[in-house]
């Protein structure tokens, strides 16, 4: 599945439309053509394998996800020390020193959520971000050398 | 399953593995950069006291513009091995599952 607006580096192109044309029996027809359709059928399967390998990550759904994690670990954090731990040995205070106005009080824990949030955001969607170009720069290079190794010996058929 | 699709296979996982160590890698070695300048902007009498334990396990690694460029490399290696080791993981499994 490809979210909207995410850029896949495998798309269904014309390739797949032949593959699937194939698999249908066209468009020579249908006899003699059991062998060439099982063939058709294993790499429209393999390109359905290949699409969903390289999907790319949904960057905002990430994001959102890792951020509600930070957020909840803050909460969770925040509530133990409040509550549980009285000696208060682990100073989780010092966090102030990023999350403005953050504090191990009731409203902290409110404060703390919402900067666990940004924080776990913005480190999500960087790193769906750049999970996806890692991806795509590998496939460019991978295709990229295939071609040229292709066409090395194309000026000696000249 | 057949050689070739078995290739296909390793082929992907190590894309996927690269992908999420390099990811990995650049989150907390940004997120190190940026947090350890952001105190070194701040200032104050003892800046970064407690960031600079950091050191015990990254030598060379200070709570100053050029220890968190210091940083960013340690941060960086760290991430990429332990991203791509989950993703290694995560690969194998799934493939068996």
């Amino acid at each position: 599945m490809v979210y909207p607006g995410a850029d896949s580096p495998m798309r269904e192109g014309p390739a797949t439309q032949d593959t699937l044309a194939r698999a249908r029996g066209g468009p020579h027809g249908p006899a003699g053509e059991s062998h060439a359709a099982t063939g058709a059928q294993e790499e429209l399967e393999l390109q359905r394998e290949l699409t969903l390998a390289f999907a790319p990550i949904h960057k905002r759904a990430f994001g959102v996800a890792l951020g509600t994690t930070c957020a909840l670990v803050m909460v969770l954090l925040t509530l133990f020390h409040l509550l549980l731990d009285h000696d208060r040995e682990i100073n989780i205070a010092l966090l102030a020193q990023y999350f403005y106005g953050y504090s191990v009080s009731w409203a902290g824990v409110f404060i703390g959520a919402f900067w666990g949030f940004v924080v776990g955001f913005v480190a999500g969607w960087f790193a769906a971000f750049s999970r996806n170009l890692a991806v795509a720069v590998s496939v460019f290079v991978t295709r990229t050398r295939a071609e040229l190794r292709e066409t090395r010996e194309f000026l000696d058929h000249i | 399953m057949p050689a070739s699709q078995q290739a296909l296979h390793r082929t992907v996982r190590t894309f996927n593995a690269r992908a999420w160590g390099l990811s990995t890698g650049l989150v907390l070695g940004f997120g190190l950069l940026i947090a350890t300048n952001i105190l070194v902007i701040k200032g104050g009498p003892n800046v970064g006291a407690h960031l600079r334990l950091l050191s015990n396990y990254f030598p060379g690694y200070s709570v100053t513009v050029l220890g968190s460029l210091i940083g960013f490399v340690y941060a960086f290696v760290l991430g990429y091995g332990l991203g791509r080791l989950v993703a290694t993981i995560y690969g194998r499994l799934i493939e068996r599952a």
